[in-house]
Order: C-alpha cells, then structure tokens, then sequence
C-alpha cells in the first residue's frame, strides 16, 4: 500500500513543523477527574497483575530453562557470534522480565551476564566458568523461590557476580 | 485534564516474549481497553499497524526479522507507512543511553524501561495521548519534536525559525492517500 504526503510547501524547502493532531486527544479525553481516573486505573492494573502472577513461577522457570539451553548451546558452538547472540538475548529477555515475576536479583545477574556478554570486545576470551556462575545462578534463584528484595543469599549472590564481572572487563580493558 | 476513556483506544503491542505481551495485554486491559492487537516481531507489528490502524503501538527494540528502532523507522516513513503519525512507545529492557538515543532519533515518542510498571505505563499513555509534541521533519527525520524543553540560555543559530526555512503546517492539511 502506498501512502502519499501532499505538502509542496515541505518539498520546496525542506524542514518543517507539524502541529499535533488533536484527533487522538478528542477520541479518547473526557470530562472528569484525571488524577482520580488515573489512581483507579493504576489499582485496577495492578490487582489484574497480581492475578496473573500465579503464573509467574513458571514462566520463570521456562525463560530460565532458555538460558540454560542457550549457555549450552552457545558452549557447544564455541561462542560462535550467532550463539552469543542467542544467549544475550536469552539474558535480556530475563532481564526485562525478571522483576516484574518476582525475581529482582534473577534481573540483576542477567544484566551482569549481558554486560560481560556485550562488553567484552574480544568475545573469544569470554570466561566460560563466569557465564556458567551466572546461568546457574539464576536456575538456582529459580529452583529455590528466592522471590523479592530482602533475599540475603540472592543479593550477595547477585553483588558478587557483578563485581567480578566488573573486575574482569576493568582488566581486559587495562 | 480529563480522564482517558482506554476503551475508545486500539493497541498494537509488539514484543517477541509471549510472557511480556501478556503482562501489557494484562495491564492494558485493567486500564479498561478493549482492543489489543500482539505481534511477535517487526515484521508481524508493521503488519498489525497497517491493518489494525492502532492509536498507540508499545513495542519492544529486540526482536525478530526487524526489531523496535526498524519498525519505528519504518512507521516514521510517510512515503511508506499510511499511519507516520502513530504515537510509539519503546518499551525495552535496553536502559543505556544510546538505545534510548537510537529510539529517539528513530522516531519513538516515548521510552519505557522494563521492568515495567502499571503506573510507568499508564505515565506514558497520558502523556501521548494529552501532551502530543510537534513533528518535525527535515531531510534526516520525520517524528516528534525531540526536543522537550526550550533552552532560554541557547545562544546558537535557531534552524526552525526567521531563515525562511521553517513551514508550520496544519495535519489536517497534510492528506495521506491510500
């Protein structure tokens, strides 16, 4: 399908403001209390997601279990670029998702991992037992409900991992 | 301001995670929308915007066959996209400043990071929808005004202004023929 614009006053020299539609504005806005709407609408949404979160262990447990196929195939191809490629974006689904399930540390050791992933300028180099530290500490969260902020065994886990990953990226820099 | 009447709005919500797009879907329906369109990759929500029409797409940057920043530049495109003007929110767990930057210069009108929250999100669906920002378009861009804030101590040369070279237009004067 093919769309055309009919604005010569643009063609004819170039740059050009757009006043906003209003279309969206008078479609949808009403008269009435915004911030009263907003706070029920907001309470509404997160009831839902408290409703759908029974759900959330076991998605959990499946997007960990991606990680994992993804290390052992990344492993088995010799970090091939298209497997690394599988296995960060294994580890940023999680670290997009994590939090929302229940999980913030699983969060923060997968942002760790794609950091060492994407960080690492010779990919060659990337230390296999520091990517195995950080997939099976995120299956172990898993495996052991380490839901939420106050997990200690989670945190100093998760603090670990992203100092010797910070560490290990310090000295391949220097 | 007024309040939002979610079920006059049409969503596309475009993420390659069945999980997130269930999550938005979720919210989205809490909000009280009726209509909520899913694809799976860019190729798939460039698809949904063309036959859905949407008012607002959420999508996320990674994903198959062409990602978030691609399908915003696609949208972005008047010559090749009947809906130019779609307000886009970028919702990715990216947080660095370059993939908000990249969203930004591709078109995008707001940027959300994962994880997301109901009140993140609901933020940035009133401001799109009360707060729409000028367009711009150059020889290098087409999409909201990046800028949101006028600098009073900026001294340099103003591009859109007193040179002849700026034409304020109406929308409703700019026709798109199917």
């Amino acid at each position: 399908m093919q769309a055309q614009r009919q604005d010569p006053a643009v063609e004819s020299t170039g740059n050009a403001v757009i006043k906003p539609q209003s279309a969206l504005r008078e479609k949808c806005l009403r008269p009435g209390d915004a911030d009263e709407a907003a706070e029920q609408a907001i309470a509404n949404a997160e009831q839902a997601l408290q409703q759908l979160s029974v759900n959330f262990d076991e998605w959990m447990a499946n997007e960990s279990a991606q990680l994992g196929e993804a290390r052992d195939t990344a492993k088995a191809a010799a970090f091939s670029e298209a497997a690394l490629t599988g296995l960060f974006q294994a580890a940023h689904n999680l670290k997009g998702q994590a939090t929302t399930l229940g999980y913030p540390f699983a969060d923060e050791i997968c942002a760790s991992l794609c950091r060492l992933i994407d960080k690492l300028p010779e990919k060659a180099t990337l230390p296999l037992i520091l990517v195995d530290q950080h997939v099976d500490a995120v299956r172990a969260l898993v495996r052991e409900g380490a839901k939420g902020n106050d997990n200690p065994k989670a945190s100093v886990l998760a603090k670990r991992l992203r100092d010797v990953t910070n560490d290990f990226l310090q000295q391949v820099a220097a | 301001m007024a309040k939002i009447a979610f079920d006059e709005l049409r969503f596309v919500v475009a993420d390659d995670n069945a999980h997130m797009r269930r999550i938005v879907r979720t919210l989205l329906r809490a909000f009280g929308c009726r209509e909520i369109y899913e694809a799976e990759d860019g190729a798939s929500g460039l698809e949904a915007v063309e036959a859905y029409s949407p008012d607002i797409l959420i999508s996320d940057i990674t994903m198959p066959i062409f990602d978030g920043i691609e399908l915003t530049r696609m949208i972005r495109n008047p010559e090749g996209c009947r809906h130019p003007f779609l307000p886009i929110i970028i919702l990715s767990a990216y947080s660095e400043k370059k993939h908000v930057i990249a969203a930004r210069d591709a078109g995008a009108t707001e940027f959300l990071c994962k994880p997301v929250s109901a009140t993140a999100l609901y933020r940035r669906i009133q401001n799109v929808i009360a707060n729409p920002r000028d367009f711009i378009r150059t020889k290098t861009y087409f999409g909201p005004d990046r800028r949101r804030y006028v600098n009073p101590n900026y001294s340099g040369v103003e591009r859109r202004t007193g040179d002849g070279s700026e034409n304020v237009i109406d929308p409703n004067q700019v026709h798109i023929e199917a």
